[in-house]
């Protein structure tokens, strides 16, 4: 909308740097287009300029050629103004059309590199971050960069130049009537402030009191049957009305101080035109008076065009303000590197042999450790099951395994070969995960569990499939392996979730499989395919089990009992059945983990 | 046009006189605008005329007087216009929701919950800015277009249709720019929806991702998705730049018509320079006012469209049967007697369209009979998909059964109205939805406004195996459990709700799996304390484990919408059925734990 909206008053920045656009970590999205944007400054600066002849042209026109009678000279003005329109409207939207041009594709760039860089960090980076806060660097912030930063830029900028550049030209023109003219300006310039203060307080309550309305009434869409069955509805309209009338209220109070901002602007123009007529009239009788009618026409062109800038100027530089402080959010981002060392030993063929020589490790410095002095080996083709309470460190180990972790104390060897040394993506690709939970992106079941590996055809995740067991269940969805799914979707059971995350390993070549053991309970037919599908993998692979189910720790060559970090106790079940210790305890409990 | 009619005679009729005065105000505001080129021109020609300079610094102060009234009556016309629009949506939001608290679940799978928040929201707001800023652009505009033409019309003929037409011209280029850009600033939402569900699913799923060495592949989802979007923003970037400003680029042109054409009728001695002057400023206003009409026929079309959008949310019958009848209260004060006979049920019937979508071949219960006595406890048996939600469903009327098949104490239950109906009954769904409210207020949501029972709350809890949990929630009952309930665990969910359903104190209790994401140990006390607070009333309880279904006075087993099989406990396991069979595997699968025990316990 052009002018007439409610003022959705700027809200103060956090932090106003409004030189972050000169901000060193974002010179490499806007080196590329060092030489286009001074194209379009000096496009822009063209269209002002444009702009600002006109006035002068009809003041020519009008005191040297229609006062004088000398048609042919009108001919010539007009011809010249028709030129100054076009060249100022090609300098400006082909200004405009650039730079929008090269900011879309420079922020598209910053939110690649942004999306990159977040893929790119190990699990420390994730701990202390929330998904949403990062989701908000990446889409609104980049968002509120284009449409703050670099639509308000521009329109800053030519706002800026029209202004200064029209009180110029006035000043040149007749310093005094300019004076006049804007007589009031200091007046106004504080009212306006008062205002604007006024509004950016009710929008605050304005915004507030909204996302607390429409949160409700998304929430009681949701749960509406359970509002009926429990016959809640009066609570719930009471609710309502009161959280709409809140918003309501705040509205009504801030459109009169809005009303009252626009109208003020609106007769600004009048006044300041009103003012320097009459002061401009008495110069005119003046003998000798260098006040023309054509200079007082020009004066009126100028006067109606420099109040919307100024109108517009201060909300602008608030919204300029704001995309700064975003773009100084997002720089932070790109500052924080917490990636995992990439490592450099090549071992395309990792054959199985696991070593943990004293391991300890915390999460962060400031945190207890959770591992220490972890100590145990797995040949090739073995299980090794982990058991032990929540919080014991059994988790932990499989994720320094996968390598989501740096920085463990002791040693990790893979064929003997130093885990942290050895290149990130060979361990990733021969170390694999059976997740408690499948996490589905959106996409055909065959994709999910390929994951758009290369070289994995259909044949092969089809083959996956079925040695998980969860091909049957594959082929009964509409479409089969191509059948569209999601995490929002829900439309798998639990079981067949379990049985996909399954076959997800299954499709990889990786020798080394951890298997983080579902909690949650299925149907009694779809956990047998599960005991099925675990006694697969068992059988082909060498695992490291994170155990919850005592069908599965029977099954292990080792088992490994943890205790707040440490390793208790170490056998097979009959050993340590027969030890009596904490092994026991556990099963005694049923594995209340 | 009806549409219309009705909008107005329930929303806006009231808030005539706000809008007359608004008029009146908004007329006195465009008058005064167009009055003050008038002024211009007689200050002009005053000076032009070499009558001195008192005339023109007299109709100069005119002008300032001007610009002070419109100050004032601009503000109050605006106001006067924004604020019934405000209380019009305040108005809309509340007939909308109060409906929606009255609409059936059928309903909302048709309209799907996104929608109607959509519509509760987003459409409202377009409505609201039909009736407060539209229908006030639109007089603006009109009186300004009126008055302004008239005037130059009236100045000078000839000098008006030279500089008019292409104005006019512009604003039908403008208006397509409009339509054009507005289409895709839809399609760049949509994008943008886009990318960010990529976006999304790549940082919550990043440790599969990487774990996986699956990167590459969610950068190249990532690509697709962020090029197609800088595409459509470079396409809407060219349409901004190059076709939005022709209005006010055609305005300039206007000028130097003017110039020339004007300029030469001076000389001819046909036109005063004050009437040339004052031309500069009809053109300027003229411009501003076709540039607001391009967008807001838009604004106006949207509105009407979402008036559309909203009033079918707000007239959409319930369809309820109309209620006659209600439930005699039980002889002994215990549970209602439910009979349920020849129950086929399809949700094709319920919502024709989207059964073409989710086209089911068969009815989701087909043919069910089966008695339950006050105060029996029965168990529903059933795999995944066999139908036992939808039955319970049935059975609290979230769906109303056809007529004459399902009854509570004798009446059927499509007679009672629904308020009454769900005094009787208490459903606790599959789903244990909670509301982002304190626990007490959930378990309470059944009490009346402002008056929750505390020792109710407290009771209903502890039944429900709660009561370990509130001691290590840091405000205990006061907790806030967040958006649907995020602060608790899966079990504590289900168990709150179970509590809530307690508090209800119904006469009927049904119980849709409520024990799936409870522990072991939970499990067993919570079955123990599910069939005591049963006691008196009737209960049906569903579930896939046996375990829970055990202790029922009498068990019904279905398959594909049918009952197949129905006894007690013992009866079935001897039977070779699903019961029997799930029956033994669970059976098995606590062999191996117990017998893990017992070798231990042996071996002590």
């Amino acid at each position: 909308m052009p002018d007439a909206t409610p003022d959705t008053a700027a809200q103060a920045p956090r932090k106003a740097r409004s030189l972050a656009v000169m901000d060193p970590r974002f010179a490499p999205f806007i080196r590329p287009y060092y030489r286009t944007l001074a194209g379009v400054l000096v496009l822009t600066v063209l269209g002002v300029l444009a702009g600002l002849l006109q006035p002068l042209l009809l003041k020519q026109g009008i005191d040297e050629h229609v006062a004088t009678g000398d048609l042919q000279g009108l001919a010539g003005i007009a011809g010249l103004f028709l030129g100054v329109v076009a060249v100022g409207f090609t300098a400006r939207s082909l200004g405009l059309y650039l730079l929008l041009k090269v900011g879309l594709e420079a922020l598209a760039a910053l939110r690649r590199a942004i999306f990159d860089h977040v893929l790119g960090q190990g699990q420390r980076f994730f701990d202390r971050r929330t998904t949403g806060s990062l989701m908000t660097r990446t889409t609104s912030d980049v968002e509120a960069v284009y449409e703050s930063l670099i639509m308000g830029a521009v329109n800053l900028l030519t706002d800026a130049l029209t202004i200064v550049g029209i009180v110029v030209a006035m000043l040149i023109l007749d310093w005094r009537l300019t004076l006049i003219a804007f007589a009031v300006s200091p007046v106004i310039v504080i009212v306006v402030e008062v205002f604007r203060r006024k509004l950016r307080a009710l929008s605050l309550v304005i915004r507030t009191s909204l996302s607390h309305l429409n949160g409700f009434f998304a929430e009681q869409i949701n749960g509406m049957s359970l509002v009926q069955l429990y016959g809640a509805e009066a609570r719930s309209r009471r609710h309502f009305r009161a959280l709409s009338y809140e918003y309501l209220d705040a509205y009504r109070r801030s459109n009169w101080w809005d009303a009252g901002l626009y109208a003020i602007m609106d007769g600004m123009s009048a006044l300041a035109i009103g003012l320097m007529l009459w002061y401009g009239a008495r110069s005119f009788v003046e003998p000798g008076s260098a006040v023309t009618l054509g200079l007082l026409v020009a004066f009126i062109d100028y006067l109606s065009r420099v109040f919307v800038p100024i109108r517009e100027f201060s909300g602008r530089l608030a919204t300029v303000q704001r995309a700064a402080a975003a773009l100084d959010r997002i720089g932070d981002l790109l500052e924080t590197d917490q990636r995992v060392q990439p490592g450099t030993v090549a071992m395309p063929a990792i054959r199985g042999d696991v070593a943990f020589d004293r391991v300890s490790f915390a999460y962060a410095a400031d945190r207890p450790q959770v591992l220490r002095d972890v100590s145990f080996e797995m040949r090739p083709g073995e299980v090794v099951a982990l058991v032990g309470a929540t919080g014991s460190g059994k988790t932990t180990i499989g994720k320094l395994l996968m390598r989501m972790y740096d920085g463990y104390q002791g040693h990790i060897r893979v064929d003997g070969r130093e885990l942290r040394d050895v290149q990130l993506e060979d361990v990733r690709r021969q170390v694999t995960v059976v997740h408690q939970d499948v996490y589905l992106f959106h996409g055909t079941v065959a994709e999910n569990i390929g994951l758009w590996q290369d070289g994995l055809d259909r044949a092969r995740v089809e083959a996956a499939a079925r040695l998980a067991r969860a091909s049957d269940f594959i082929d009964k969805l509409p479409g089969g392996y191509d059948h569209v799914v999601s995490e929002r979707g829900g439309n798998l059971s639990s079981g067949q979730r379990q049985l996909l995350a399954i076959a997800r390993a299954m499709a990889r070549d990786a020798p080394i499989v951890i298997l983080d053991e579902a909690t949650s309970s299925v149907d009694a037919m779809t956990e047998r395919l599960i005991d099925d599908a675990i006694a697969e993998l068992l059988a082909r692979k060498t695992v490291l089990v994170i155990a919850h189910r005592l069908s599965t720790i029977k099954k292990a060559d080792r088992i490994l009992v943890l205790h707040h970090g440490q390793v208790v106790e170490q056998g097979t079940h009959d050993e340590l059945m027969a030890r009596g210790g904490r092994y026991q305890l556990l099963v005694e409990t049923g594995f209340a983990l | 046009m009806d549409r219309l009619k009705r909008f107005w005679h329930d929303y806006a009729r009231r808030y005539t006189g706000w809008y007359l005065l608004g008029f009146l105000f908004l007329l006195a505001t465009n008058v005064l605008t167009v009055a003050i080129p008038g002024f211009v021109q007689e200050a002009v020609d005053a000076l032009d005329a070499g009558r001195g300079a008192d005339p023109a610094a007299a109709w100069s102060l005119a002008i300032v007087a001007a610009g002070a009234g419109i100050i004032v009556v601009r503000t109050l016309s605006r106001t006067l216009f924004f604020n019934p629009g405000r209380t019009i949506e305040f108005r809309l939001k509340g007939r909308m929701f109060d409906h929606l608290l009255d609409m059936p679940r059928a309903f909302f799978d048709r309209m799907r919950p996104g929608e109607i928040i959509s519509r509760g929201t987003n459409d409202v707001n377009s409505v609201r800015a039909l009736v407060g800023f539209a229908s006030l652009q639109l007089f603006n505009v009109a009186f300004t277009l009126v008055l302004t033409l008239g005037k130059m019309a009236i100045a000078n003929a000839a000098l008006t249709f030279w500089c008019v037409l292409p104005l006019i011209a512009a604003a039908l280029v403008m208006r397509v720019a409009v339509r054009a850009m507005f289409k895709l600033v839809a399609a760049t939402q949509q994008q943008v929806a886009t990318l960010s569900e990529r976006i999304l699913e790549s940082y919550s799923g990043v440790g599969v991702l990487q774990a996986f060495g699956a990167e590459a592949g969610a950068k190249a989802r990532f690509d697709q998705a962020n090029d197609e979007l800088l595409r459509l923003g470079v396409d809407l970037g060219k349409v901004s730049a190059w076709l939005l400003p022709i209005v006010s680029v055609v305005g300039n042109v206007c000028i130097v018509i003017l110039l020339y054409v004007g300029g030469g009728m001076v000389v001819r001695e046909q036109l005063t320079v004050g009437e040339l002057a004052a031309f500069a400023v009809y053109i300027n206003i003229l411009v501003s006012g076709l540039t607001s009409l391009g967008w807001l026929v838009n604004s106006a079309q949207r509105g009407w469209i979402s008036l559309g959008r909203v009033f079918e949310v707000v007239e959409t019958p319930s369809n309820r049967p109309p209620a006659v009848a209600t439930v005699p209260p039980p002889e002994d004060g215990g549970g209602h007697a439910l009979t349920v006979e020849g129950l086929t049920f399809d949700y094709a019937d319920v919502n024709p369209a989207t059964a073409e979508a989710e086209r089911r071949a068969e009815p989701a219960l087909r043919d069910v009979t089966f008695q339950v006595a006050p105060g029996e406890r029965l168990g529903l048996f059933g795999l995944t998909g066999a139908g036992k939600s939808t039955l319970l469903n049935v059975l609290a009327r979230v769906y109303d059964p056809p007529p004459g098949t399902v009854r509570l104490g004798g009446v059927d239950v499509r007679d009672v109205p629904t308020a009454d109906y769900w005094r009787e009954v208490a459903l606790v769904p599959q789903d244990a939805f909670l509301f982002s409210l304190s626990l007490r207020e959930n378990i309470g949501l059944s009490a009346p406004l402002g008056g929750i029972d505390d020792a109710r709350v407290a009771a209903a809890a502890e039944d429900a195996a709660l009561t370990d949990d509130l001691a290590a929630l840091p405000e205990g009952l006061e907790t806030r459990v967040g958006e649907r309930g995020i602060m608790l665990s899966g079990g504590q969910r289900q168990r709150t709700a179970l509590a809530r359903a307690f508090y209800r104190d119904a006469r009927v209790l049904l119980l849709d799996d409520v024990m799936s994401a409870v522990d072991h140990a939970t499990e067993k006390r919570l079955i123990d304390a599910v069939y005591r607070r049963a006691a008196g009333a009737t209960l049906v309880i569903v579930s896939h484990r046996v375990s829970v279904l055990a202790r029922a006075d009498r068990i019904l087993v279905l398959e594909d919408g049918r009952v197949v099989d129905e006894g007690t406990h013992d009866e079935l396991v001897r039977r070779d059925g699903p019961y029997a069979r799930a029956w033994t595997l669970q059976q098995a699968r606590e062999a191996i734990e117990d017998d893990a025990q017992t070798r231990e316990v042996a071996g002590a």
